[in-house]
């Protein structure tokens, strides 16, 4: 299968709604390391050992990536992370 | 038999959980003043019945208080506006979700001597409610990486580290007994 190359104006959110978009968890002092790993599994349904990755990911290198999807998705999974006390943004990918 | 301090998981699968006389005067006021920061300011301007049925709340904007900024944060890191309208459309259900589960656990605390037993449906509540605890205190007795041991000569914040040192234990605890 091959793909053609896009113009990089066109992969503007506004005119390609399939631009993907990041949720990232940022690094804080108060979160426990295994708060933040149930957080990643009972939120995303993320294995263990995913989860694990994850958090540690977060804690030695300040931030991690955690899903990726639509702008509205994003938006919906750094919601969910608020309400549980991550520290969580979104941006494009 | 001996007195049991904190939670513990039951052979029924509930968690049961005791504290002092003390400690739940402490969780009480902790909770208290989390709801009152959390609590909606129901000003003129954001009172209309629509908005507030599907949670739009037009005067929404970053808090200039640093704990309802950590309990709240921005959503984008470097898009003012665009962290303005997603706390117009998130913010008011956010907060009340908050309220909720803070009052929940205010409303289910021991009394001293009580042990109580809580349910596996609401143990995520009482986490949360405790990281919450943890996230405002965090910031008013300046905890960071590496000093949550240290001792400050600003006693006030010393005593708050204490405090925040004991609310670390016990969410640990809790997190603990949930996964054995």
């Amino acid at each position: 299968m091959s793909i053609a190359p896009l113009e990089k104006e066109q992969l503007d959110s506004e005119t390609l709604p399939n631009t993907p978009w990041v949720c990232i968890v940022w690094n804080d002092p108060v979160n426990l390391m295994n708060y933040v790993t149930y957080v990643f599994m009972t939120y995303f349904k993320y294995s263990k050992e995913k989860a694990e990755k994850l958090m540690l990911q977060v804690h030695n290198e300040g931030k991690s990536v955690v899903s990726s999807g639509s702008r509205e998705e994003m938006e919906r999974d750094v919601n969910a992370m608020h309400s549980y006390g991550l520290w969580a943004t979104l941006q494009k990918a | 038999m001996s007195t049991q301090r904190g939670f513990k998981k039951t052979p029924d699968k509930e968690i049961s959980f005791q504290i002092e006389a003390l400690e739940v005067s402490l969780l009480t006021s902790l909770i208290e003043q989390v709801i009152l920061l959390l609590t909606p300011q129901n000003s003129k301007e954001n009172n209309d019945p629509l908005a507030k049925m599907v949670g739009i709340d037009s005067t929404a904007k970053t808090p200039d208080d640093e704990v309802l900024l950590r309990l709240l944060p921005d959503a984008y890191q470097s898009d003012k506006q665009a962290s303005a309208e997603f706390r117009r459309f998130t913010e008011r259900s956010l907060r009340e979700l908050k309220v909720k589960r803070a009052n929940f656990v205010l409303e289910n605390l021991p009394e001293p001597e009580q042990i109580i037993s809580i349910k596996p449906k609401d143990f995520e509540t009482w986490l949360t409610v405790l990281n919450d605890l943890r996230l405002a205190l965090g910031v008013r007795a300046g905890i960071t990486e590496n000093n949550e041991e240290e001792i400050s000569e600003d006693l006030e914040i010393d005593h708050a580290r204490d405090i925040y040192s004991w609310l670390t234990w016990l969410q640990s605890n809790l997190l603990e007994e949930m996964s054995s």
